[in-house]
């Protein structure tokens, strides 16, 4: 049982940053950063086999991989750039999460920008 | 026509329930609208799909992606290519400073008895101009020659220090007055020879 670890280590490392927190606050936060590591570590072989299955059922019906693995993309993006910008929070670096953020929408622009040209020469082709 | 419409429905479907899968698989932050967009940007294109098909057959929605991301990766590279060009040429610069430093104090050291300490320049950066690589200012410092103070030194017995002291300045002042006659010959040598302003070589002589 996946959840019963993880709820495990999240509540001891939870008592222990409070523990800490007033006789050492570098301490708990480098605690609360190591926790949120491990979880994401553990979580991400999961997340990794589901990603994994939704390819192998679109290669299945045949769609046109293109776009499915546009979409793959942008959402790892979001999902590491939300990570690394929790991260950042906790620590209490709000200015340098913001900047995770704003990378992870520029890396998303770039790979929607083809997809947005493409659409409206489609259009421009459709009014002759 | 019926099998280009199931294709067609089959499509969207799949499309729609992956799309809502995978808003489930999102966390819910900022990033999120950002997501949707390009995600509503591909199920138009889906839709508009059979419709260009029957317009103009000869258009490839895949190719059309492909071509403006390739665009995109090449004005990045061409972007890296500028970078590494501008750090070529100051290594090329900083290069040639090296050298003319060497051969300067080589050839100040062959024609003069001194040290030379430290050669700053300022050349001309531009390469554009027509100047490109001459050098606009010309700094040396001169320090009297080691050799034969240590040959003083050495001569002196140790127990003297009193005299000792005064030999060593007499000596100074002497490498001094040595200096600023040739301090003159070198301003005017390195002048010629670099065909540099000779007001623009500055000369010092340290102690």
């Amino acid at each position: 049982m996946e959840i019963f670890k993880i709820v495990g280590i999240g509540l001891i490392a939870t008592v222990l940053s409070v523990v800490l927190k007033n006789q050492k606050p570098e301490i708990s936060l480098q605690i609360s950063v190591v926790t949120g590591l491990v979880i994401f570590i553990m979580i991400i072989s999961k997340l990794a086999s589901v990603v994994e299955l939704l390819n192998m059922v679109a290669r299945k019906i045949d769609m046109d991989l293109m776009y499915l693995t546009t979409i793959l993309k942008i959402v790892g993006i979001a999902y590491i750039a939300e990570f690394g910008a929790q991260v950042c929070r906790d620590a209490g670096e709000g200015a340098i999460a913001s900047k995770i953020e704003l990378s992870g929408k520029i890396l998303i622009m770039v790979l929607a920008i083809p997809i947005l040209i493409a659409l409206l020469n489609i259009i421009l082709q459709l009014m002759p | 026509m019926f099998d280009f419409l199931k294709d067609w429905i089959k499509n969207i479907v799949i499309l729609i329930i992956f799309i809502t899968m995978l808003e489930l698989l999102l966390p819910n932050s900022s990033m999120k609208k950002y997501v949707n967009m390009v995600v509503g940007l591909l199920l138009i294109i889906v839709i508009l799909n059979p419709l260009v098909l029957i317009v103009n057959k000869n258009i490839d929605i895949e190719n059309e992606v492909f071509k403006t991301s390739v665009e995109i990766d090449k004005n990045a590279v061409v972007l890296t290519h500028s970078n590494l060009e501008k750090t070529q040429e100051n290594q090329m610069i900083q290069v040639y400073k090296r050298k003319i430093e060497q051969h300067i104090k080589e050839r100040v050291l062959h024609n003069n008895p001194v040290d030379v300490k430290n050669v700053y320049m300022e050349i001309d950066e531009d390469q554009t101009s027509d100047n490109f690589g001459n050098i606009q200012n010309l700094k040396i410092e001169l320090s009297p020659n080691v050799e034969k103070k240590s040959d003083n030194e050495n001569l002196q017995p140790v127990s003297q220090i009193l005299v000792d002291i005064k030999s060593n300045k007499e000596n100074d002042t002497e490498h001094e007055q040595i200096d600023e006659q040739i301090v003159n010959q070198i301003r005017e040598d390195m002048a010629e020879f670099y065909s540099i302003n000779s007001k623009n070589v500055v000369i010092n002589v340290k102690q």
